[in-house]
């Protein structure tokens, strides 16, 4: 059909202002990852079994007889990071430029929603693998629904399906993970890829005063932004092989209800939030915390309609930028502290315990313990296997 | 009483028991008699859990009068039995952990009689239950000495054969496997025929684990006060040094079998199937738990050899986990082609990205 | 000389050309063939198949034993005189293996001396239930156990 053939060809030609540069390749590594979880998710379904006899099993068989399987599951573990940092690095790229502005107030509030949805898609699928991590990092991680105001016990038994993580939840987060969001992320990124499509990306001009620029010299998506694109996917797809090889997720033993392991925490980027959430203590004080850690989002959502001056330029909008640098310091300064809580750590030759709160204290030095699942919550790595064993020091 | 199949020798038994020769031939009443036990009008079965002489209470129905000073004062028995059975590896597993086929006061003094039909004496009744241990005991050099204090003679704290604080000896294999993680806990990678990891596996064991040899030396030392002692001190040096050999046999075997679960289970928690090292793993364990009743045998050769089989099915677990391991390597090693691949590839699309700039996207940009 | 110039310009051109032509056709290959791998399916050990080939009825001999793990637990089976019997190898006492004792031809655990029939009833020792049965058949020659 011409039409047709004419709207694939424009789509394809059409050019980028000229500032166009490495730091635009996030959007498309986003959508890459997105397509990657949803082939390797696929590839994974065909054997994954979604019971709590059988979920355990299904991976030791998917990671020990499956042809290959072990490289789709690991490849989907470290897809689900790889999305997440895309994701974020494409929405700090966003920020700092001032592309959110007029005209593309929807762009960024659907792509805020984005963010939201694929960090469920992270929450649910971490329960599948049903091994002791899955099974308390969700467990610690719906705690906090029970506390919200008046519908909190009621909202975590349904987000459960029952009183306590069990069967019903492992379905329940598995039709979410598999059908809902799948869908809803793809109904949100075509939403989002027709507004940027339709728009164009923005230049760093102010609002209102965007220079028209020749079209000689705007860069063609094809074939140009693409081979750029490509190199950046292409070292992508390597870091996720390498990191499937190099230090891949475990199996885990199957989730005992009955047996918590120590200082279990939900993964690195929920680690912020929980992390602040500690400090809000008493039912009252849950309440507040509950609201304190969603006015980051909330902002992230409203800022278009909240930042209403027309600079672009990172450099013209100090107030904008210096606020974007301070909640990023903020994110991080909580995620680290988040990951060092209930941990013991030597540094330059001292050792300290943190608490709960991440404060720490200076303590006898502790020897690392073997096992890795205890230790490192998050992500547990499967050891190194063992070779060069190392003769007992003298015991007197 | 025979229209309902029960048996009519009770009574019989009775009067061969401690109680019964007290009542019949002292004619002594400060005994136990069948009311004492079984009670009055209230007379329950013995599987009821409420009746004096269910499994369960046993220990308290002897206690009774076997805990009471004042009672036992006359005939000078002691009044600790009862609480030393009741910390005893039996009594804790009958009264703490539920286990009814543990024995109690009426499986090894008899229900009736003074022992239970078919033997000699208490000390012998050990091996109604503990058969493997009898019969390795049977073949053993101390089975022939009538004297030779049987069971209780080592497995009590000293040899005293009234002793009922019968303490568990062997650790079972989870103890084991726990104790080995802790000493790996502390020192990663330590290999298991070092010394000194042994002398660490052992000061870790709770309970401590008891030296062979100082139970030999109840008898087998030179100080000693034993008429008995003219027939045997010259195999001293012998049975010290026998008693030493066995038990380092026993500890290098729990520490292999410790060694292979411990890596079964932590390369299982990997990315690995271990479905056939885990059968194997059991398979030692079956053959650790068996290792107990041989050394009853107190022999060098039969133990050496039974150790051997486990070390040979610790064997083959490590080395098929080396294959499976080394199977791994391969992955690492296909980075190489990969990186290379994409390496040149990322060249060649970058140099091309350049070309078409020049060509397509105006001067004075980007 | 403008002419040998624009040749070599082309030559270098379709020479990366070339190049990004084999890495799209290496990389397309490299991710649907093992994917096509992935999908193939893993005979003799599908997930959840909870039978086990135990070996050749025509290698065994009467009265002999054979371990096998079934979905994941041990299995001791037997062929006897009335065909084959399959029951758990893990003794209800404290969980050692059985084996099958030739001589009196039942089941004895080496641990403390318990003994089984070969229905896996208890005939002797301190365990407290009997051994569960699994299923035996044998299919063209050789035998399976299941659950």
């Amino acid at each position: 059909m011409p039409i047709a053939r004419e709207f694939v060809d424009h789509q394809v030609h059409k050019r980028l202002p000229p500032h166009t540069g490495w730091l635009h390749v996030f959007g498309s590594l986003s959508l890459l990852a997105f397509v990657s979880q949803v082939l390797t998710g696929i590839l994974l379904l065909v054997y994954y079994r979604p019971t709590t006899d059988e979920a355990h099993k299904s991976i030791q068989y998917i990671t020990g007889e499956v042809h290959f399987g072990w490289l789709y599951r690991q490849v989907h573990a470290w897809g689900a990071t790889l999305m997440i940092v895309a994701v974020t690095l494409h929405m700090a790229r966003t920020f700092f430029m001032g592309a959110y502005k007029k005209p593309r107030e929807l762009t960024w509030v659907v792509g805020v929603l984005i963010l939201l949805v694929t960090i469920v898609f992270g929450f649910t699928g971490y329960l599948l693998p049903w091994n002791q991590l899955s099974y308390w990092a969700t467990t610690v991680g719906t705690e906090i629904a029970g506390a919200v105001p008046g519908i909190g016990p009621e909202l975590r038994t349904f987000m459960l399906g029952s009183e306590n993580v069990g069967g019903e939840t492992l379905s329940r987060f598995f039709t979410v993970h598999v059908i809902i969001l799948p869908w809803a992320l793809a109904f949100l990124v075509g939403l989002h890829l027709f507004f940027m499509r339709t728009q164009n990306l923005a230049t760093l001009d102010p609002v209102g005063e965007e220079r028209k620029y020749p079209p000689e010299a705007g860069i063609p998506f094809w074939p140009v932004h693409v081979a750029k694109e490509s190199c950046v996917a292409l070292v992508m797809l390597g870091v996720l092989i390498t990191l499937s090889v190099t230090s891949p997720w475990e199996i885990g033993e199957p989730a005992n209800p009955l047996e918590t392991p120590e200082a279990v925490k939900p993964e690195w980027y929920f680690l912020p939030t929980y992390q602040l959430l500690k400090y809000f203590t008493g039912s009252l004080g849950k309440i507040l915390g509950i609201a304190v850690s969603m006015v980051p989002f909330l902002l992230l959502l409203l800022w278009p309609f909240v930042d209403r001056s027309p600079a672009r330029h990172p450099r013209r909008r100090p107030v904008a930028t210096t606020l974007g640098v301070i909640g990023i310091v903020l994110a991080l300064f909580f995620g680290v502290l988040g990951h060092l809580s209930e941990t013991h750590r030597t540094f330059l030759g001292r050792t300290y315990e943190f608490d709960v709160y991440g404060v720490p204290r200076r303590a006898e030095p502790r020897p690392t313990p073997r096992s890795n699942e205890h230790a490192e919550p998050g992500h547990s790595r499967a050891q190194p296997e063992d070779e060069g064993q190392a003769d007992l020091p003298d015991e007197s | 009483m025979n229209p309902y199949g029960l048996a009519t020798d009770q009574l019989a038994q009775y009067r061969t028991s401690g109680h019964g020769r007290a009542l019949y031939q002292r004619q002594d009443e400060r005994v136990a008699v069948c009311t004492d036990c079984h009670g009055t009008h209230n007379v329950m079965k013995a599987d009821d859990p409420a009746s004096p002489v269910h499994a369960k209470n046993v220990p308290d129905t002897c206690g009774r009068c076997h805990e009471d000073a004042s009672l036992m004062g006359p005939s000078q028995l002691s009044t600790r039995v009862v609480a030393e059975y009741r910390r005893s590896v039996h009594g804790q597993g009958l009264l703490e952990q539920g286990d009814v086929g543990m024995p109690h006061c009426a499986t090894c003094h008899g229900s009736h009689a003074a022992v239970p039909p078919g033997y000699r004496d208490v000390g012998h009744v050990c091996g109604r239950c503990h058969q493997q241990e009898e019969q390795h005991f049977l073949a053993s050099p101390h089975a022939k000495f009538s004297m030779f204090p049987r069971c209780v003679g080592c497995h009590t704290p000293e040899g005293n054969a009234r002793d009922h604080w019968i303490r568990r000896v062997a650790a079972s294999p989870e103890v084991i496997r726990e104790t080995y993680a802790r000493l790996l806990d502390v020192h990663p990678g330590t290999r298991i025929d070092d010394p000194k990891t042994q002398a660490a596996f052992e000061a870790r064991r709770e309970p401590p684990v008891q030296q062979y040899e100082t139970i030999c030396l109840r008898c087998h030392h030179p100080r000693v006060r034993s008429a008995h002692r003219a027939f045997f001190s010259e195999l001293d040096a012998q049975a010290a040094q026998s008693g030493a050999t066995l038990y380092q046999l026993v500890r290098q075997a729990e520490l292999s079998y410790a060694a292979a679960t411990e890596r079964v289970e932590r390369v299982g928690r990997g990315v690995l199937l271990v479905t056939d090292e885990a059968l194997l793993a059991e398979e030692m364990r079956t053959k650790l738990v068996s290792l107990a009743p041989i050394q009853h045998a107190l022999n060098e050769e039969k133990l050496t050899q039974a150790v051997e089989e486990l070390n040979a099915l610790a064997e083959q677990v490590h080395t098929s986990l080396d294959d499976k391991v080394r199977g791994l390597r391969w992955r690492y090693w296909a980075l190489l082609p990969i990186w290379s691949c994409i390496a040149v590839f990322v060249t060649a699309l970058w140099v091309k990205y350049k070309q078409l700039k020049h060509a397509l996207v105006a001067e004075g940009t980007g | 000389m403008t002419e040998a110039h624009d040749e070599s310009r082309t030559t270098r051109r379709s020479f990366v050309d070339v190049v990004i032509g084999i890495g799209t056709a290496i990389t397309s290959f490299a991710m649907v063939l093992p994917a096509l791998a992935y999908l193939w399916p893993v005979t003799q050990s599908g997930l959840g198949k909870a039978r086990e080939e135990v070996g050749d009825a025509a290698t065994w001999t009467l009265w002999q034993a054979r371990k096998v793990v079934v979905a994941g637990k041990p299995v001791l089976v037997v062929k006897t005189d009335k065909g084959y019997t399959a029951m758990s190898a893990v003794c209800t006492h404290l969980g050692c293996l059985v084996e099958l004792d030739p001589v009196k031809r039942d089941v004895i655990c080496p641990c403390h001396a318990a003994r089984f029939d070969l229905q896996g009833e208890v005939t002797g020792g301190p365990p407290p239930r009997p051994l569960p049965l699994y299923q035996v058949s044998e299919v063209q020659g050789k035998v399976y156990v299941s659950t």
